[in-house]
């Protein structure tokens, strides 16, 4: 079987793990929308386009309020600022926090337990 | 290393203000605006290290220069928001100020960072002129920020990376006030430096009583 890309073409990955602080939980589909928004804001279609961002869906903890996304390590400072500037879902103040930058989702999980 | 926020918090309820930068990875907080903003003692103590700051807010360059002198002596930290550039040419030309923090609208020109460097006057960045801003404000405010970080790294004057919070809300990681920094054009070592504590523990022993001046301390 024929190769479509080289595995050493991969395009490099970091996965950032925050922390969600809030007074009440905040459901998955509101904290997508905000960080996409606040990304897309900061960063511009290009950028964004860029970035290759994307928040990893089945790492969200409801309870916990913890979760992971994915971005281009070029683009790490850029996501961690564009999370810091969430500063408001819905009707809820709240405040992400990043815990940890790492290069797979393995160890980024070790950070969320 | 200790790290430290300097904010304009709402320090009525210290333990719940205090729990949340904990919580967040900060070492301590300078509360500047601490003159008008004690905490109530009923609501408990803060948990983390609370050093007493204050802000000069005048847009007049002699109002600046006495307030800073007379404060000088009481507080930790003493801090300038320039409302006008004469308020912020004067903050830099007196080195009992610690920090100048421009305003959204002023500017901070070479003249005033070469002051701010022979005088030790660190210029400072804050967080919150981002977060409470949007669309073309914001765009605005970080092309000025950039062009002062621009300035503060040529001329190797000193800074601070602050969050500026108004509210426990505000707060914002360490590790968001580095990126923060490295998107400003940084280097890692300076913005550690710039949210650590150097700038409280220098004021404390100059405040200690054993400090004459630079290099002259009685024993």
């Amino acid at each position: 079987m024929k190769l479509k890309r080289l595995p050493s073409m991969r395009e490099k990955r970091h996965y950032v793990t925050f922390r969600l602080h809030s007074n009440n939980p905040v459901m998955y589909s509101e904290m997508k929308g905000a960080v996409m928004n606040s990304v897309l804001n900061w960063l511009g279609e290009g950028g964004f386009s860029a970035a290759r961002c994307r928040i990893i869906k089945n790492l969200w903890d409801h309870r916990r309020q913890v979760g992971m996304m994915e971005c281009s390590p070029a683009s790490v400072d850029d996501i961690k600022l564009a999370l810091a500037l969430v500063h408001q879902i819905g009707d809820e103040r709240v405040i992400f926090q990043v815990t940890r930058v790492s290069g797979t989702i393995k160890s980024g999980k070790a950070k969320m337990k | 290393m200790r790290m430290y926020d300097y904010c304009i918090l709402d320090f009525s309820d210290p333990a719940a203000v205090s729990d949340k930068a904990a919580k967040l990875g900060w070492g301590g907080l300078c509360v500047l605006d601490a003159e008008s903003r004690e905490g109530s003692k009923e609501k408990g103590k803060p948990c983390i290290d609370v050093a007493k700051g204050t802000i000069i807010e005048a847009d007049k360059a002699a109002t600046v220069r006495r307030e800073a002198l007379k404060r000088r002596r009481v507080f930790e930290v003493v801090a300038v928001r320039g409302l006008s550039d004469e308020a912020n040419r004067a903050a830099v030309e007196a080195p009992a100020a610690d920090i100048l923090l421009p305003g959204d609208d002023s500017r901070v020109d070479y003249v005033m960072v070469k002051l701010a460097k022979k005088n030790s006057v660190s210029i400072g960045f804050e967080f919150r002129q981002l977060l409470q801003s949007s669309g073309e404000d914001r765009s605005r405010i970080f092309s000025r920020m950039r062009a002062t970080a621009k300035l503060v790294r040529k001329f190797g004057a000193s800074f601070v990376i602050t969050s500026g919070a108004m509210s426990e809300w505000d707060l914002r990681a360490p590790s968001e006030l580095i990126a923060f920094g490295r998107v400003l054009g940084f280097e890692t070592p300076g913005i550690t430096k710039a949210i650590s504590a150097w700038l409280i523990e220098r004021n404390r022993k100059r405040l200690g009583g054993k400090w004459v001046m630079p290099g002259v301390e009685v024993e």
